[in-house]
């Protein structure tokens, strides 16, 4: 089992990390370093025709656990070149919208560790940003698609959270 | 709002009732308005449409009464939206 501890720290003023930092993760929230990538049936198809495989898309996932399905933000997907394989309605402030849902693979860098999912919902998260220096784009919600598999750990006095799959 | 795979969706609606005396919990497997058949686990119907349609639009659906309902608190209240 991989296991992935994110801990935020107040920084000391020479450098040196002392006291865990809460606000820190109230700010940035359980965030980790995802690539999405082309799911390897398709890659394999791609690869059969001649025709490149693009190349996986780096950013930063934010954990959501009051998302059923991991949502992706669709000109990622679309950049990959991936076709939506069904539509899920959902319900919004504005009323019901269709959402498309892709196939797609998650690769979690820090865990090591890729999931090849069988949908993922495209979404527009332009915008969403991680307060971090400097602010990173946001470009995936894991949702409990992904966590069914997982052991996920949030300690916001501690600071930190744990994810293991 | 327009979607890539609209007519497989509307074609599904239209053979839900007919397909879930014959294939109910299977994954239907449907290109425009063909049906292509019905396959235990979603992922044997991808790889089928894979094999079949390349990388194309094509629709993976379970064939059920009851949708399950999916949840995006984010999506409800705005903080993220789908693009039309």
């Amino acid at each position: 089992m991989s296991v992935h501890n994110s801990h935020f720290y107040v920084p000391r003023a020479d450098g040196s990390v002392s006291q865990p930092d809460p606000n820190g993760l109230l700010a940035a929230g359980p965030i980790l370093q995802i690539e999405i990538h082309v799911p390897k049936k398709i890659a394999q198809v791609l690869a059969s025709q001649g025709k490149p495989v693009p190349a996986p898309q780096t950013g930063i996932a934010l954990i959501d656990t009051g998302a059923t399905m991991t949502c992706v933000h669709e000109p990622i997907l679309k950049l990959l070149t991936l076709n939506p394989i069904g539509a899920v309605t959902s319900g919004t402030a504005n009323g019901p919208v269709q959402q498309s849902l892709y196939p797609a693979s998650l690769h979690f860098t820090a865990l090591g560790f890729g999931i090849e999912l069988d949908q993922v919902a495209g979404v527009d998260l332009a915008g969403q940003t991680v307060p971090l220096n400097p602010p990173q784009n946001v470009v995936a919600l894991i949702g409990r698609n992904v966590l069914s598999r997982c052991i996920f750990i949030y300690n916001g006095p501690g600071g930190f959270w744990t994810l293991a799959m | 709002m327009a979607n890539d795979l609209d007519k497989e969706l509307k074609f599904f609606d239209a053979h839900k009732k007919e397909w879930l005396t014959h294939y109910k919990d299977q994954f239907a497997l449907v290109k425009g308005e063909g049906f292509f058949g019905t396959f235990t686990t979603f992922e044997e119907a991808f790889n089928a449409g894979v094999d079949r349609f390349g990388n194309q639009p094509f629709l993976v659906k379970k064939i059920v009464e009851n949708e399950p309902k999916m949840q995006f608190p984010a999506l409800a209240v705005g903080l993220i939206s789908v693009r039309s």
